[in-house]
């Protein structure tokens, strides 16, 4: 069977949650898809890999392990793994990350459905210590987001797109694109969704098919000790965002940028002061 | 170390004979020519005929073509996702190089193993006016990653278009390559992240000519004063936050003054 489907998985000193990955990509309802398992270098991990490769391989499913020439920063790898990429469809997964049985038989059903599709997105839950948190749904009914519908939902409603996790790529597509901004460390997967949403439309599978882990080696589950700033990231993406739609003349709202910056101002330092305050009072 | 040159074209006309004469003309012929063509309506004769005329030097070149029409920085990005050389070299139509390009840029790689991305001084060729050039502080020698890092803070971008550049595939995949929602200033903000994160080696001489045509983008620039502006100070506060992120020196006055100049002469100009 022809590989349409490639899961871009990049990988330094992976953990026993790499294994996990692997076992939801093995228990898969149809095959027709390949892994391009990235290796950044690691300076651990390698039985992890080895057991990974040989879950594959009893599986069925084709296992390309690649390298860098040399060592990268982590969003410059993300990129470099793409580029190894050879299939039509490309899906990012990171390490921990999970797909439900279904999601590469859905995956294709649409596309065949919609041969124009260029960028897909499905619904997705978090798992934070094993317990199941409530990610951003979709914010409509339709399946397929025209770039002008995009921007009737965002950026005035948020990041609703999800991350790497939920969506897949043309390859093509996200060659065009170029890949993910590495200026922006917190939001590269935002801009590069967003922009591809705004170029080619967005096509949306509304089903849980993914599952988000935080977990201890995961960037996100630091990102707080880290020296990022996800307003700025925001500000910065909208400005470009903004700027892309005027290029090409798409509505982008009036107020656009502030309207997302000051939404996401309110989450990120309003509401825990508010909480702080609340259970001050609460203690006092 | 194999080195691809990138011509992405629509519509080409008679100017780009002269950017394939250049090529065949190389002292250095131990590259290869990949071209892409993004859904012409016109000039096939002139790709059909630069084919032939490198073939004819023997220097091997293909003609592709992108599965959808594309923007024109998504075509620049889909071309060198194409490419399979060590280096990419982007080149546009109606530019040329001079026959010793090639061979000088061989001999500054392997002069500096870190080296990751080259440019070279140029002239610029305005239609009816003496072809001028801007000697370059940064040409002659390797600029370490922690030298440009503050230069690109400072004072922006320094290296000149696309076509006087060369760089390492590897370099221009990890930084995403152009910034497709930046259309003026992507090669801007490529080539000074390209400076800061990878350093930049200078050619001192001039082998690079920028044609300004009629057929070119940047001819129809001067009415986008509003737009060049709003997208030079995006990739400037985008070169700032990496910095700092990254925890590099960051320059705050200089930056500052940066910003303070490109608003003024914005301003000014208007």
């Amino acid at each position: 069977m022809s590989i349409w489907l490639e899961i871009i998985l990049p990988v330094r000193n992976p953990g026993a949650k790499l294994l996990e990955t692997g076992a939801s990509l093995a228990a898969q309802t149809e095959r027709g898809f390949g892994v391009v398992l990235s290796d950044n270098f690691s300076t651990g991990g390698q039985e992890i890999f080895a057991q990974f490769e040989a879950a594959l391989a009893q599986a069925d499913i084709p296992v390309r392990r690649v390298r860098p020439p040399y060592e990268l920063g982590r969003v410059q790898h993300w990129n470099w793994a793409h580029a190894q990429g050879a299939a039509e469809w490309l899906k990012p997964l990171f390490v921990g990350d999970l797909l439900k049985p279904d999601y590469v038989q859905r995956h294709r059903q649409r596309i065949e459905a919609r041969p124009s599709a260029q960028i897909i997105r499905c619904e997705f839950e978090v798992l934070i210590a094993g317990i199941a948190q409530p990610a951003a749904r979709a914010p409509f009914a339709q399946e397929h987001l025209t770039p002008s519908d995009f921007l009737n939902y965002f950026p005035n409603l948020g990041n609703w797109i999800g991350g790497p996790i939920n969506i897949a790529y043309r390859r093509a597509a996200w060659q065009a694109a170029g890949g993910y901004s590495p200026q922006l460390p917190a939001c590269a997967d935002l801009k590069l969704n967003a922009q591809l949403a705004l170029r080619h439309g967005l096509e949306v599978i509304h089903e849980n098919l993914a599952v988000f882990q935080l977990h201890d080696q995961r960037f996100s589950h630091g990102i707080s000790r880290r020296r990022v700033n996800g307003c700025l990231e925001l500000w910065l993406i909208l400005r470009q965002l903004r700027n892309y739609c005027l290029s090409v003349n798409l509505p982008w709202p009036e107020g656009g940028v502030a309207c997302g910056v000051r939404r996401q101002l309110r989450l990120d330092y309003w509401q825990p002061f508010k909480e702080r305050v609340k259970q001050l009072f609460k203690k006092s | 170390m194999t080195l691809e040159v990138l011509i992405p074209v629509r519509n080409p006309t008679e100017v780009f004979a002269k950017t394939i004469d250049s090529l065949a003309a190389q002292t250095d012929k131990n590259f290869a020519v990949l071209i892409s063509d993004n859904f012409s309506t016109s000039g096939a004769e002139h790709l059909e005929a630069a084919l032939k005329k490198l073939s004819a030097a023997g220097i091997a070149a293909r003609k592709i073509g992108p599965p959808l029409e594309l923007e024109r920085v998504e075509h620049w990005n889909w071309l060198h996702y194409q490419a399979t050389a060590d280096w990419l070299k982007p080149l546009f139509a109606g530019d040329w190089l001079e026959p010793a390009y090639v061979a000088r840029w061989r001999e500054t790689v392997a002069a500096e193993p870190a080296c990751r991305y080259v440019f070279t001084n140029g002239f610029i060729h305005f239609p009816g006016e003496e072809p001028r050039t801007f000697p370059n502080y940064w040409t002659g020698r390797f600029n370490a990653p922690v030298v440009m890092q503050e230069v690109v803070l400072r004072t922006g971008m320094q290296f000149g278009p696309p076509s006087t550049a060369a760089y390492e595939r590897t370099a221009f995949i990890g930084l995403g390559g152009y910034a497709s929602t930046l259309p003026i200033v992507a090669d801007s903000l490529l080539f000074c992240s390209l400076a800061a994160r990878c350093g930049v080696a200078g050619i001192r001489e001039t082998l690079f000519h920028m044609n300004i045509h009629a057929a070119r983008f940047s001819t129809s620039l001067p009415g986008k004063q509003r737009d060049t502006f709003r997208e030079t100070m995006t990739y400037l506060y985008l070169l700032g936050y990496h910095a700092w992120t990254e925890r590099d020196r960051f320059p705050v006055i200089g930056f500052l003054r940066q910003l303070a100049r490109e608003t003024r002469n914005y301003f000014f100009r208007k």
